[in-house]
């Protein structure tokens, strides 16, 4: 089952961590998030092991663009690149809504590609669409 | 000494009229020279004619004296002959010098031969003499009268030979002088149009190399100047021309170093505007995002007036996101690459209308477009005006009973054609007029008309980006026409 796997927010800021999760609860969204705060940590957990051994596979992928060490760019590219997460759905989830950001992520393999509302209350509607439609509708080869 | 143009002009137009001079000298000298061998014939012959004329005049009269006298038997008048006879070989004495002074000397001993028979032949016919010896006497006398007569003529006559000869002089001295007149005209013509041309070809070539050197600048070469060949006016230019390129040059690469650090203050500005829309917007989501988690986590624990200020706090933050984001547009438009295409603008303006109303407090407002409305733009950019003009129509007309919305053509300025956008609402006072386009700028409260103030900027900053000018016409209460040109725009064409 694609839709019991962990959601990977791979975000930096403290506030948005939390808005996101609790946008999550609210919308009851069940599936284990894990956080990632830069980059390189979302790169180690998706490459990493899980306590059985497993390589981890995550349901979706949020991702912001502007992170500290690795940016959003490089590890979008980095997840196509690599035969295990190759197919994982990755979401840009950020503030900019520059042209050239959208071009960049589509052309690194971006699913989707959403601006954070600064209205909370859109958040939360956005964060029901995402996971209504990416856990639930969504189908995914299955990679490995 | 230079020689310049000026002076090689003045060098030929001088040479030519000295030639001339000199060649009217020469002819009058020659026809001075001409006239002098005819004045000598003149004084040689004239005489000379005259002599032969009355000496055989006198002749013919001395003869005619003797004969009148005899036949008249008049004594006294024959005794007049002797002197008549004297003045005739006085006249031959005269003889001018260069005749030939022995046929003179001749003539005048055949004259005293005949005169003296004459004489006495008379005399004896006056005393009615007869007798064989008589008759003998005349015929003799007759002949020496011929011989006397062809002395005379011999002695006196012209010699015909020698005037010719004069003449053919005057006339070989005529030919000559005509023909170094025709040559030295025909040399004078050459010298002038061999000069001429010479110098013209090297004007010529010189104008060429200064027109080339101009191109090679206008293209900004300007590394390779004009070459400097002789020192005269064209000289003179080539070094201003090549001074000028030296300037350029230098402006040029004050340019291009100008435009070098533009483009690095606008790849800076860039960077503001996307760290502004990343990093204010982030601290924006936190203040709403927990102002509606402290609603919804201890909603019951806050007094009513709390609710109202948090509500506040979350209104403020999505004022702040919308002025980021108007400001955000207003930097895309001065960042983005003219896109120029022929734009219907007709075509352009109703689809704008029709999101008009798309608003939930949606009410009926009558617009009207314009037929064939069309303009070379951006169709992006130029899309924008007619958004915020028209919203701004349609929310200025709120408190119209019949509001009308209008679009049209208004001419042609030396901007342009010009187009406009008209309403009758509310309007504005002209004296806000400088306020009007400034970003951030409202001149109707937020209660009234909400917005940001940053339409009416961005209408300016995409007409200006298109090379026109924006203004407007108002009075309060009056309505407001909004005015643009496009100046790469043509007017519709009349149908």
């Amino acid at each position: 089952m694609t839709n019991g796997r962990p959601i990977l927010l791979v975000e930096d800021q403290e506030d948005d961590v939390e808005l996101t999760l609790r946008a999550f609860r609210q919308n009851r969204i069940a599936n284990e998030v894990v956080v990632a705060r830069d980059g390189v940590e979302a790169l180690e957990w998706l490459h990493g092991t899980d306590d059985a051994g497993e390589r981890r596979h995550a349901a979706l992928v949020l991702l912001d663009l502007k992170l500290p060490r690795l940016d959003g760019l490089e590890v979008l590219h980095r997840i196509r690149a690599d035969e295990h997460t190759r197919f994982v759905p990755v979401v840009i989830l950020t503030s900019s809504s520059e042209e050239q950001d959208l071009v960049a992520s589509y052309s690194q393999g971006a699913n989707s590609y959403v601006r954070k509302p600064v209205d909370f209350e859109q958040f939360v509607e956005s964060a029901r669409q995402l996971g209504l439609y990416w856990l639930m509708l969504n189908q995914c080869p299955v990679s490995d | 000494m230079r020689w310049t143009i000026k002076r090689r002009l003045n060098a030929i137009v001088a040479l030519t009229v000295g030639a001339m001079l000199v060649m009217t000298v020469v002819d009058v000298m020659g026809a001075r020279v001409v006239e002098r061998h005819l004045s000598a014939i003149e004084r040689a012959y004239l005489p000379q004619l005259e002599l032969e004329a009355r000496a055989e005049a006198d002749f013919i009269a001395l003869v005619r004296t003797l004969q009148e006298a005899t036949n008249a038997q008049d004594e006294e008048r024959l005794n007049a002959a002797p002197a008549q006879k004297d003045a005739l070989l006085r006249l031959l004495d005269e003889a001018p010098a260069g005749m030939d002074r022995r046929a003179i000397a001749d003539a005048k001993a055949q004259v005293e031969l005949w005169f003296a028979l004459a004489m006495s032949v008379s005399r004896r016919l006056m005393r009615n003499e007869t007798g064989e010896q008589l008759v003998i006497d005349i015929e003799q006398m007759q002949t020496l009268q011929r011989a006397a007569r062809q002395a005379l003529i011999q002695a006196l006559s012209l010699d015909r030979a020698r005037l010719g000869e004069a003449f053919t002089e005057v006339a070989h001295t005529e030919r000559m002088s005509w023909l170094a007149r025709l040559l030295s005209r025909l040399a004078l013509a050459l010298a002038t149009v061999a000069l001429g041309a010479s110098l013209s070809r090297r004007l010529l070539d010189r104008v060429r190399e200064i027109e080339e050197g101009f191109e090679r600048f206008g293209r900004g070469e300007f590394d390779r100047p004009v070459p400097l060949t002789g020192d005269d006016e064209l000289t003179e230019i080539s070094e201003q021309a090549n001074r000028m390129a030296r300037n350029l040059k230098q402006v040029d690469e004050l340019l291009k170093a100008r435009q070098a650090e533009l483009e690095r203050t606008n790849r800076e500005l860039e960077a503001f505007s996307y760290s502004v829309s990343h990093d204010l917007r982030a601290p924006l989501r936190s203040i709403d995002g927990f102002s509606k988690a402290l609603i919804e986590d201890f909603g019951e624990a806050i007094p009513p007036a709390g609710h109202g200020y948090l509500n506040r706090v979350r209104a403020a933050t999505q004022r702040m996101a919308q002025l980021i984001d108007d400001m955000l547009q207003l930097s895309r438009i001065g960042r983005a690459e003219l896109q120029l295409a022929e734009v219907d603008l007709t075509a352009l303006a109703r689809s704008v209308v029709e999101t008009l109303g798309d608003t939930p407090d949606a009410r009926r407002v009558e617009v009207r477009v314009a037929e064939g409305l069309t303009a070379r733009a951006d169709a992006r950019l130029i899309r924008l005006v007619f958004e915020n003009l028209l919203s701004n129509a349609y929310k200025f007309t709120g408190k119209e009973s019949a509001p009308l919305i209008e679009v049209g053509a208004a001419g042609r300025t030396d901007e342009g054609p010009v187009f406009y956008v008209r309403d009758n609402g509310i309007g504005f006072d002209e004296a806000y007029m400088g306020k009007l386009f400034t970003p951030f700028q409202r001149l109707h409260s937020e209660k009234d008309f909400p917005g940001t103030g940053v339409g009416l900027a961005t209408v300016q900053r995409v007409v200006h980006k298109h090379g026109g000018r924006v203004w407007a016409k108002s009075a309060v209460g009056e309505g407001a026409t909004f005015f643009f040109s496009l100046p790469f725009l043509s007017l519709p064409e009349e149908p």
